[in-house]
C-alpha cells in the first residue's frame, strides 16, 4: 500500500532507511525541523541545518523516488535559549520560499517552561504572518497532558488561526479529544517505549474515526521504528479494517494536509490520489 | 470467529500481564537482595496504583495515563508562579 509517513527525522537516518521505506510503499515523508541531538552555538548552525532539510534530505529521497517535505522553526528544547532563538525566528524566513517547505514546525513545548511558552507563540505569530501551516510537538511523558493543554490555550488566543492547518502531534489517549474537539488535526506517534503502539494507535481510529488523524513513526536518532507506519497498516489489516479506510489513514489523510500549504506540489510518483478518489 | 477476544488476542494479552506480573516480582525480588525501601520511590507507588487502576474497569488507559500525568491547572497564565512552569517528572529525565 501507498503511505506517507508525516512525521520522520531522515537526517538521522542511513540512506538504507531510504530504500527500506521505498519497498514498503512509502511515497512521501515529512520532516519537522527538531533538536538534533545537541544545542546548535549559533543561528548559523540552524541555516545549516534548514539547507540539509530543504536542499540535501530531497535529494537522497528522490533517489528512492520518495518526495520529502519539511517544516522549519527552533525547536522547544532550544528555546530555552531565547536569545537564540530569537535569532533563528528571525533567519526562518529566509528559507520559507523553497519548495519543500510546508509549514512552521515543530514547535511546541518540551518541559513547559515559561521560555519555551514565549519562543511557541513568537512562532505561532512568525505562522499566523506568513500564512503558514503549524506542526506543534507535545511534550513526552508525565509533561504531556499539562503540556498539551498550554498549548491549546495559547493556541485559543489567535481567533483567526485556521485550526484545520494545524497539527498536535505526538497525541496519545489523554490527549487526543480535546485536540480534535477543537478542530485541530492529531498526529499519533509509534514508538518503542513510549508514545503509542501501532495496537493503541488502531484503538483511537476505532473511537475517534478517521477524520483529522494522522499516524507517523516520528523515526529520529534515538530508540525508534523509521517502519513504524507500515506497522500500523499490518494491525489494522489484522483487525479487519477496510483497505480504504486505511489508505485514508496513511496517504489521503497526510496529502490533504499537506495541501492545505500554497507550495505543495504532490508527490511526483503518484500525483493526487485525492483528485482520484473524489471523481471516482 | 469474534474478533473481541481471539485466540489470538487472549494470548497476546495473557503474554502481557505475564510480563507485568514478573517484572513486578523481580523489581521486589532485587529491592529486597538490595535493601531498597521501595515504598520511598514515587515511581513504585504510581506502578502500584496504575495496576489498581487497570482492574477498575472501562476507561482504564486514560484513567492510567492521566495517573502518570503532571496536574494540569486551567488558569496557569492568570496564576503564574514558578510551579506551573517545568515539569518535575517522574522519570528522572
Ligand atoms: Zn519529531
Amino acid at each position: 500500500m501507498n503511505y506517507v509517513d508525516p512525521h520522520i527525522h531522515m537526517v538521522s537516518r542511513v540512506t538504507d532507511d531510504y530504500e527500506a521505506l521505498a519497498r514498503m510503499g512509502c511515497v512521501a515523508v515529512s520532516e519537522p525541523a527538531f533538536w538534533a541531538g545537541f544545542d546548535r552555538r549559533s543561528a548559523d548552525g540552524f541555516r545549516d541545518y534548514f539547507r540539509q532539510i530543504t536542499e540535501v534530505e530531497p535529494r537522497r529521497a528522490a533517489g528512492y523516488g520518495i518526495a520529502h517535505y519539511s517544516w522549519l522553526c527552533i525547536n522547544a528544547k532550544e528555546a530555552e535559549d531565547v536569545k537564540l532563538a530569537r535569532e533563528v525566528i528571525a533567519a526562518i524566513p529566509e528559507f520559507l520560499s523553497a519548495s519543500n517547505v510546508l509549514g512552521i514546525g515543530e514547535i511546541g513545548l518540551n518541559k513547559n517552561t515559561r521560555n519555551e511558552a514565549t519562543v511557541f507563540l513568537e512562532q505561532v505569530e512568525l505562522a499566523v504572518r506568513h500564512n503558514e501551516t503549524i506542526l506543534i510537538h507535545t511534550p513526552h511523558l508525565a509533561d504531556k497532558l499539562r503540556g498539551t493543554r498550554m498549548i491549546l490555550d495559547m493556541l485559543a488566543d489567535f481567533p483567526a488561526l485556521d485550526r484545520g492547518r494545524v497539527v498536535i502531534d505526538h497525541v496519545e489517549e489523554h490527549t487526543i479529544r480535546p485536540a480534535l474537539d477543537a478542530g485541530y488535526w492529531a498526529g499519533m506517534t509509534l514508538y518503542p517505549v513510549t508514545k503509542c503502539s501501532p495496537e493503541r494507535a488502531c484503538d483511537l481510529v476505532e473511537r475517534y474515526g478517521t477524520e483529522r488523524l494522522l499516524v507517523n513513526s516520528a523515526g529520529d536518532w534515538g530508540p525508534s521504528r523509521p517502519a513504524a507506519v507500515p506497522d500500523f497498516i499490518v494491525a489494522m489489516r489484522a483487525r479487519g479494517h477496510a483497505e480504504e479506510l486505511i489508505e485514508r489513514m496513511v496517504l489521503h489523510n497526510p496529502l490533504e494536509l499537506f495541501s492545505r500549504c500554497r507550495r505543495y506540489v504532490p508527490p511526483p510518483r503518484i500525483g493526487n490520489p485525492l483528485q482520484r478518489t473524489t471523481s471516482s | 470467529m469474534t474478533r473481541a477476544l481471539s485466540d489470538q488476542r487472549f494470548l497476546a494479552i495473557r503474554s502481557l500481564v505475564v510480563e507485568l506480573s514478573a517484572a513486578f516480582d523481580r523489581v521486589e525480588r532485587h529491592a529486597a537482595e538490595e535493601s531498597v525501601e521501595l515504598d520511598d520511590d514515587i515511581r513504585w507507588r504510581l506502578l502500584a496504583e496504575a495496576v489498581a487502576r487497570l482492574a477498575a474497569g472501562p476507561g482504564r488507559v486514560e484513567a492510567v495515563q492521566e495517573l502518570f500525568s503532571d496536574a494540569y491547572e486551567p488558569a496557569w497564565r492568570q496564576t503564574g508562579g514558578p510551579e506551573l512552569f517545568g515539569s518535575p517528572g517522574c522519570c528522572g529525565r
